[in-house]
């Protein structure tokens, strides 16, 4: 019995000796897991910056524009916070959604902006099923003070009878310093709404012309919709979408009887455009002269559809000023436009970058242009854009001309300040030839010294939450008008993508100031780089943001 | 950590009957080997059902060959907690895996011990984690499906593993039918374990692959208890 007993204790130790090791050995392999969560809660997000070009501070704060959203998809279309019907708009600042219902959907909606002292304009949204990511910047004119080579009168002028009893002509700066556009309503014209309705005894005519030149970026920059429009209806009425405009000039006229707006007149009024003589005809490749055929475009901001109108030709006027003149019985943008087609639609040109040494990582951020040869008039508003300069880096152009054309690179890292040109190609034929290679070695020490590139990798806590946020990211910078002031402006830099973005032609040892913006607000903190890469771990985030989460 | 007392417990009980065994016991033994050598089992335990043929060699080895087979599909834990938080937690587990066992009784009594190997030709756990509930963002719903999932998938496929076991109850019972339990484990080495995070849940997939990795690497030891019935012809 003892040695029973004897076996007893030595078996029951080793069997719990066993189970006590399996115990061990079952540890909880979770058991320092950390939940990280993405705050992009959209898969496709949208961000639209809308600009003051002469004054940006003009629409900093909430909801100094009106936002509307227009097109059969519009109603797929959510704010940053959710929102299917209230679009906040902080600093000039919009940002959207897909509802993720829609995902799969090819999307085509306008953003009508509009707001006391702007002028109405339209923005037209492209996001189809591949896109994630969409980035439009988009001028906005202040009647009150125009931006340079923006033109602006109005005229106010008493109906009798719902008629006007003499000829009214309205013409905008003729001086020379800009391109003009002249107005010419004839007696006894009258005016109609949307509708069709006759406007009666509503009060006086205001109208309102704004000319667009041709050759000044700031003024090219205000094109609603931009040069490349997803689609144009052509003048036998078929839509194209393979094409791209090249400008001579474009003008918004706005008319109002008694505060309603002027749609439809009953009698074609008379709209006469100057032509700029440095206007490049994409066909040929040459300036413009006196007879040659120059096609007209009309917008309109409900839809923002440009449709061919009708053809003019190039006139003189006694100055010597080149012109253009032709009747419309409604109101829109009006556009002298080329209709380029380029060689072949499917074909794209790069610019291939060679620069040994120069990573990804440590490569440049620089304004670019692709012009008409021995001018500075971009071939389209795309070639007008900045890009990434480093070993082995390829961009493209679809759709480029069939004539002489260089490739233009500025100091500058925005296209709103270019600075000096720092490299100009050699000639080449937009159609003969595919690719061009330029050499960053070619003109690296003529750009300004001590930028690098920034990678940063950044997690936040709430509570005890890791966020790793996805979020457009903007910078405050000095911005210079065209008439020296120089203001802050909030410049769109990035998307975080889960922690992580680079930031290109950062300076050392300098303090910037970031901001986000989220369910209409924004959130600003300011950091000073020490080193190229940069780990911002365990980032308290505000309770507030962390709240609206 | 309560299931293991539980299962202590259950083993002092089992433990105590099996050494309640006496010399009358003994003898039948001797005596039963003499005209049954063979028996077929059925198991249950961690690695799934089994079944088992073994035959006597000597009066102390007996050698056991054994199939286990466990497949445990979507199995549901609601409020699973991970890093403080409620998750819905679908667990898959399966096994297929072949044994090839020596008993050895060193004393007289039904007292094992049992080495040998398992062939695992397919053994993996695989664990889906979601948040559970919707929530909305402005007039928007959004769904767990938009939250994106955790998937962490561990598998030891074609694994060879010495075994090490230890018991009560014959292989091939003194009677036609008796109960055994074993304790063991498979010393399997590492795992190949994944971890993949989707939608809004990604970033938890970097954050977490050195805890993961860490984490599994641990997990060399498969554990087996079990409970057997066997028939002895």
């Amino acid at each position: 019995m003892k040695k029973i007993k004897k076996y007893n204790v030595i078996l029951l130790g080793t069997l719990l000796l066993f189970s006590f090791v399996l115990i061990i050995s079952c540890e909880n392999p979770l058991k320092d897991f950390k939940v990280a969560v993405d705050t992009a809660v959209f898969d496709k997000n949208i961000q639209i910056t809308v600009f003051d070009p002469v004054n940006p501070i003009n629409l900093d704060g909430s909801n100094k524009l009106n936002i509307e959203l227009l097109g059969e998809d519009a109603t797929k279309i959510v704010s940053d916070g959710g929102s299917k019907t209230n679009f906040p708009l902080i600093d000039g600042v919009l940002q959207l959604a897909v509802n993720p219902a829609y995902n799969t959907e090819d999307l085509r909606f306008i953003v009508r902006v509009s707001g006391k002292d702007y002028l109405t304009t339209t923005i037209p949204v492209n996001i189809n099923q591949n896109d994630t990511l969409v980035n439009i910047f988009a001028n906005i004119v202040n009647i009150k003070d125009t931006p340079n080579g923006v033109s602006l009168i109005e005229s106010i002028k008493p109906l009798k009878d719902n008629k006007l009893n003499e000829d009214l002509i309205v013409i905008t700066d003729d001086s020379g310093e800009n391109e003009f556009t002249q107005v010419e309503i004839i007696k006894d014209t009258e005016f109609r709404d949307e509708a069709g309705n006759e406007l009666s005894n509503s009060g006086d005519l205001k109208v309102r012309v704004v000319n667009f030149d041709s050759q000044i970026d700031e003024s090219l920059n205000s094109f609603p919709g931009g040069f490349s429009p997803d689609s144009v209806e052509l003048e036998n009425g078929e839509i194209d979408n393979e094409g791209s405009f090249s400008t001579a000039g474009f003008v918004s006229i706005d008319m109002f009887v008694g505060g309603v707006e002027v749609k439809e007149f009953s009698k074609p009024i008379t709209i006469t455009m100057e032509v700029d003589r440095d206007v490049v005809n994409p066909n040929t490749g040459a300036k413009v002269k006196i007879g040659d055929l120059l096609p007209v475009w009309s917008y309109s901001k409900d839809d923002g559809v440009w449709k061919y109108h009708t053809e003019t030709i190039i006139q003189e006027n006694n100055q010597g000023n080149l012109f253009v003149k032709y009747t419309t019985t409604h109101l829109s943008w009006y556009n002298l436009d080329y209709w380029l087609r380029g060689c072949d639609d499917y074909r794209r040109f790069d610019v291939k970058i060679s620069a040994p040494g120069v990573t990804r990582e440590n490569g440049y951020r620089l304004a670019t242009s692709l012009v008409y040869a021995g001018t500075n008039q971009n071939v389209s508003y795309k070639s007008n854009r900045t890009a990434n300069f480093y070993d082995g880096k390829s961009f493209g152009y679809y759709r480029t001309p069939n004539t002489n054309l260089q490739f233009v690179v500025y100091e500058g890292s925005s296209t709103y300040a270019k600075g000096k040109e720092v490299y100009r190609s050699n000639i080449f034929n937009g159609c003969d030839f595919n690719q061009i290679s330029i050499n960053l070695n070619d003109f690296k020490n003529n750009l300004p010294p001590q930028i690098v590139n920034v990678n940063i990798n950044f997690s936040g806590v709430c509570d005890s939450r890791i966020i790793k946020p996805s979020s457009f990211l903007y910078m405050l910078e000095d911005y210079t008008n065209y008439r020296g002031q120089i203001y802050k402006r909030s410049k769109y830099v990035g998307y975080i993508r889960r922690g992580k973005i680079t930031l290109y032609n950062i300076t050392l040892n300098k303090e910037y100031e970031f901001q986000t913006y989220y369910k209409g607000r924004v959130y600003n903190h300011k950091y000073t780089f020490t080193s190229e890469n940069v780990d911002l771990e365990n980032f308290v985030i505000p309770d507030d943001l962390c709240n609206s989460i | 950590m309560k299931r293991n007392i539980y299962a202590c417990i259950f083993c002092f009980y089992f433990v105590s009957i099996s050494f309640g065994q006496n010399k009358k016991e003994e003898i039948e033994d001797i005596e039963h080997q003499k005209v049954r050598k063979n028996a077929i089992a059925i198991t249950g335990g961690t690695t799934g059902i089994g079944f088992e043929y073994a035959r006597y060699l000597t009066r102390k080895m007996t050698l056991r060959l054994k199939y286990n087979s466990l497949n445990v599909e979507n199995y549901e834990i609601n409020d699973f907690e991970l890093d403080g938080q409620n998750t819905d937690f679908v667990l898959n587990l399966k096994n297929k895996s072949y044994d090839f066992l020596l008993e050895y009784k060193p004393f007289n009594s039904s007292f094992k011990l049992v080495f040998g190997a398992g062939y695992f030709t397919d053994f993996s756990i695989s664990g889906n984690l979601s948040f559970d509930s919707e929530q909305k963002v402005g007039d928007i719903t959004l769904t767990k499906e938009d939250f994106g999932d955790i998937q962490i998938d561990a598998n030891w496929n074609s694994s060879f593993a010495p075994y090490l076991g230890l018991g009560f109850g014959r292989a091939i019972p003194n009677k036609r039918l008796g109960l055994a339990l074993e304790v063991g484990g498979y010393f399997i080495g590492e795992s190949e374990a994944t971890l993949v995070g989707t939608r809004l849940l990604t970033p938890t997939e970097e954050e977490n692959k050195e805890t993961i990795k860490d984490g599994f690497s641990k997990l060399t030891i498969i554990p087996n208890i079990q409970l057997k019935l066997a028939y002895s012809f």
